[in-house]
Formats: C-alpha cells, structure tokens, sequence
C-alpha cells in the first residue's frame, strides 16, 4: 500500500513533463490557423449587431419551444417560425463564416482528443467532464 | 498559406503526440493502463460481468426477474468488491484527475474548454 502514495499528482518529474506537454499543445492548438480564423469569426460575430439581434432571437425561441416540447405541447406554427428564422440567419455572412470557422475548429479539436483517448485507453472528454465520466 | 495550414495542423499533431508521450510515462497513466489490462483479463472478473450481462439480457427481453434480484445485488456487490475491479476503479479515478489537471493547461490558452468542445 505505501508504493500508491507513489501515484499522487503532485511532485513527479513525470507530471510535470505532462503538464508542460499540456501547455505546449494548449499553445500549438491556439496558433492553428482553424482556431485563428474561428477567433477572427467569432469577432465579426460580436461586432455584427443585427446577426447578434437575430441569433439571440432565434436562441431565446429555441429555447421556449424546447420548455414546451417537453411538456407535450409542439405548436407547429411556431416550429415552422423557428425554421424560417434559422432559415434567415443562416444566410448571414457573418453567421455563416462562424459555423464554417466552428466546425473547422471542431474537427482538429476532436481529432486530438481522440488520438489521446485512443492511446490512452481512456476517453479524455468523459474523464474531464464535471462527473467524471461516470 | 496552405502550407501554412498544413504546418500548423502538423504542429498540433505533433504536440499531441508528444502530450500522449509524456501522459504514457506518468505513474498515474502506467497505473492505470496496468488496471485495465487485468480488469479485462482477470477471469473471475470476466465470468461476474459476464453472468451480470446474463440477466440485463434477460431483463430487456421482457423475463420477468422479480425472483432473482437477490441474486443480481449480490452479483452486483461482488462485482464492486473485488480487488480487481477497485483498483480498476481507483486507477481511473487517479488518472482521471491528473486529465483534468492537463486539460485546464491545454484549456488556457484557448479560452475554451478543450475536453468538453471536443467531447
């Protein structure tokens, strides 16, 4: 029993390569080009004020449609609403150079969470999660 | 500027190479790996999951196991007892700790929560 005193976090050298690893993959992903211009899109989102109006409209229907789903009641006329309103924010440049920029962010962040969780026999996203994966 | 682009994700590959390299050395991670390796060999093991998977068989087919749920709690206690099972148990919950200590390193930078965007 004394050798799992050996495992705790704090005072390996082997920790605090891993952590120093950490941080320069932590900096390499922020100077990705997909996280760049993901920054650059969410930017021209915020300066946007009309896209912003929109989406939060979009969002807050969204969300009063989905409170009301879950009670049973889907109004039809305001679910075709909603999907007009996508429908019209969708076509936003701004809002479109965000999702294109997201989803590109997206995929490198997944592909190195999935070679870590694949060599590691351990999925990375579970076990950082508030639960612990469990 | 492809290139650039094509450097850039080369990088990111490479650090995290190098980030699962080093997370490969730590005691937490070799304890861990150890765990799981005679979690999924230890005969015993097996044969108690296996004979859980039985009745959750069982159960979804619609049987009815209002008889056995004696036994499926002491299945289940003997299961969670087993030295194998907490280690296992323990080695993940220590492994666990040390990835979420790298994922707030990986996080800072980023502005974003790395573990939970691309979970």
């Amino acid at each position: 029993m004394e050798a799992s005193k050996e495992h705790g976090l704090t005072g390996s050298p082997e920790v605090a390569a891993a952590m120093e690893a950490a941080r320069a993959l932590g900096r390499a992903l922020g100077e990705s080009a997909q996280f760049k211009r993901f920054e650059a899109a969410h930017d021209a989102l915020q300066a946007d004020t009309e896209a912003r109006q929109k989406l939060n409209e979009f969002l807050s229907h969204r969300q009063e449609l989905s409170m009301e789903s879950m009670f049973g009641s889907t109004d039809q006329a305001a679910l075709e609403k909603l999907e007009q309103e996508w429908q019209s924010l969708s076509a936003m440049p701004s809002i479109i150079s965000y999702l294109h920029a997201q989803e590109d962010l997206l995929a490198v962040l997944r592909e190195a969470a999935a070679r870590i969780s694949q060599q590691i026999g351990l999925d990375y996203g579970a076990a950082c999660s508030p639960s612990g994966g469990r | 500027m492809e290139n650039n682009h094509a450097d850039n994700l080369a990088t990111v590959q490479k650090r995290t190479d190098e980030f699962i390299e080093a997370l490969l050395a730590t005691p937490a991670i070799r304890r861990f790996r150890e765990a799981a390796r005679q979690f999924e060999t230890d005969p015993e093991v097996q044969s108690l999951l296996e004979t859980l998977q039985r009745f959750q068989q069982a159960q979804q087919a619609g049987l009815d196991l209002s008889n056995s749920l004696q036994d499926i709690r002491d299945l289940q206690l003997q299961i969670r007892n087993h030295p194998v099972v907490q280690e296992f148990l323990s080695a993940r919950d220590e492994a666990g700790a040390l990835l979420q200590e790298t994922n707030v390193a990986i996080s800072q930078p980023l502005g974003l929560d790395f573990a939970q965007t691309a979970a």
